[in-house]
């Protein structure tokens, strides 16, 4: 499903954030990136949802070359990719259903679905009684999960991952990993960078590490 | 590709979409209705001026062109002549002009100017001594300009004819006043629209401004171009559209008081209704929606790229 080979990533001026990755991860498959910050596990995820395009190397998205893809196929490849963001990313001036539909509105769904998909996913991540909320009104764990819904609502084939559960406590940490694992079980490839090893013990899955853009550790 | 995605790609409808972007499009006017009234009105101006100038110079074009090709002629004959004398000059001017000739009395001139200036008019009826001399009025048939000169100085040089008036000081100088208006209109109406356009442009651009952060999370997303520029040109169109619709209701007025208020009759060419017909009332709308649409995707194509 995803194929990276000899992938580096360097900007102006700074050192490479990547060097020389090589990864492979199958259809269905669920995996933790993890390693300190600055270890590149963002800039990965960011290669992986076609935010930018790697400084060397081929990345490859269910067979296809995202790095010489044209620029006007890409919403098509993000379309099937759901992306939690570390900041969130919501829409401030829109509620709290239309945050989440957003995904669905954008491939043309009409209105009547994409509220009904929205409160329902909205529900599953436990805020169903904040459909109306502005994301301002939202505290961070709220706003995490209104990401989550975002990132899930058009049952993608691959998910990626930020810190999902960097402003949970434990009890909505367990909420949104099944969330996460539902859609790994329907089987999506599930992408988590996250540096909470308690998160890593309590789900024990293949864990990537990563440390100055460099794979240090892959079990597979 | 995502379940959803497949479920309904196909079926994601256009309707949808505009939905979408006329929904965006009004949100984002309700967001900030001043700089859209700024936009419009400028708009407005900018093609209720065009209008004007252009249905001014179209109707004194239209009545030059109505004039050269009318082609008459007015003698105007000496006072006390007497009627051996007017049959005479009948005679003479019949033999010299191939097309219709026709005597006009004093009284008849008089009568006719009485008529044509209406209730204010009915003063000539009282004056004690018509002031007005006989005429001739002539229509000669299948002469050009070059040709009507001609006979004009033969005309002129017939015993007890006084003045001959061809219309043609009157038709220079309404055709110098629209050349020059005509060249104004050129220079100027091209620079007031263009401003306005760039009002309207400078208005999505700051709203593109504002919601960058927005369009950055639609293409995070999957949104397309096309998607995120939709909402932009609904909103640059209504705008046009508001612009247009003020410049008609504008011009409907103007027509309406230059009607009522203005005793003189004017020439059909020259009629202000012409000003509000509907056909002109619907292309000054359309101009409008078709001016935000276009200042909208040029300023958005270069904010998106």
């Amino acid at each position: 499903m995803i194929q990276l080979f000899h992938v580096s990533k360097s900007y102006a001026g700074d050192a490479a954030a990547l060097s020389d990755i090589n990864l492979e991860i199958g259809k269905g498959e669920f995996v933790f990136l993890t390693g300190p910050s600055g270890a590149g596990k963002s800039t990965l995820l960011r290669l992986l949802m076609s935010a930018e395009l790697p400084s060397e190397g081929q990345i490859l998205i269910a067979g296809r070359n995202v790095a010489r893809i044209r620029r006007r196929s890409i919403p098509y490849i993000r379309r099937n990719i759901g992306v939690v963001f570390q900041d969130f990313k919501l829409i401030p001036n829109r509620t709290v259903l239309e945050n989440v539909g957003i995904s669905l509105e954008v491939m043309g769904l009409p209105r009547g679905k994409v509220r009904e998909a929205a409160g329902a996913v909205l529900e599953q991540v436990g805020l169903g009684h904040k459909l109306d909320a502005m994301p301002e009104r939202l505290s961070g764990g709220e706003q995490q999960r209104v990401a989550i819904a975002r990132a899930v609502i058009g049952e993608p084939s691959i998910l990626l991952a930020d810190e999902p559960t960097g402003n949970l406590d434990p009890e909505l940490t367990l909420e949104v990993m099944e969330v996460l694992t539902r859609l790994n079980h329907r089987g999506a490839s599930v992408v988590v960078a996250t540096h909470d090893h308690a998160l890593l013990q309590r789900f024990p899955r293949r864990v990537v590490r990563l440390d100055r853009g460099r794979v240090v550790e892959d079990p597979s | 590709m995502s379940r959803m995605a497949h479920a309904f790609s196909a079926r994601g409808s256009l309707l949808s979409r505009s939905r979408y972007a006329l929904r965006q499009a009004l949100g984002s006017i309700g967001h900030a209705p001043f700089t859209h009234l700024v936009a419009s009105c400028s708009l407005a101006a900018a093609l209720f001026l065009a209008a004007v100038s252009v249905s001014v110079t179209m109707g004194a074009g239209a009545l030059l062109d109505s004039w050269s090709r009318s082609g008459e002629l007015t003698l105007y004959l000496a006072p006390a002549l007497g009627d051996a004398r007017h049959d005479r000059l009948m005679e003479e001017v019949r033999a010299l002009v191939d097309g219709e000739v026709s005597f006009v009395p004093a009284e008849e001139a008089l009568e006719r100017l009485a008529l044509a200036l209406g209730e204010p008019g009915e003063a000539l009826r009282e004056l004690p001594r018509n002031p007005l001399p006989a005429s001739i009025e002539i229509r000669p048939l299948g002469l050009d300009g070059a040709a009507l000169q001609r006979l004009a100085a033969s005309l002129v040089r017939l015993e007890g004819v006084e003045e001959v008036d061809r219309g043609g000081e009157w038709a220079d100088r309404v055709e110098r006043i629209t050349t020059a208006a005509g060249a104004a209109a050129m220079i100027l109406l091209p620079l007031l629209l263009l401003g306005a356009a760039v009002l309207a442009a400078s208005v999505v651009r700051m709203a593109i401004h504002e919601r960058r952060r927005e369009i950055e999370i639609l293409r995070l997303v999957g949104a397309t171009d096309a998607f995120i520029r939709a909402p932009f040109l609904v909103e640059g169109v209504l705008a046009g559209l508001a612009g247009g619709l003020a410049a008609a209701a504008g011009l409907w007025i103007l027509a309406a008081q230059l009607s009522a208020q203005l005793v003189l009759a004017f020439p059909p060419e020259l009629d202000p209704a012409a000003l509000a017909s509907p056909s002109r009332l619907l292309l000054v709308i359309a101009a409008g929606g078709a001016l935000g649409l276009v200042a909208t995707a040029v300023s958005v194509e270069r904010q998106l790229r």
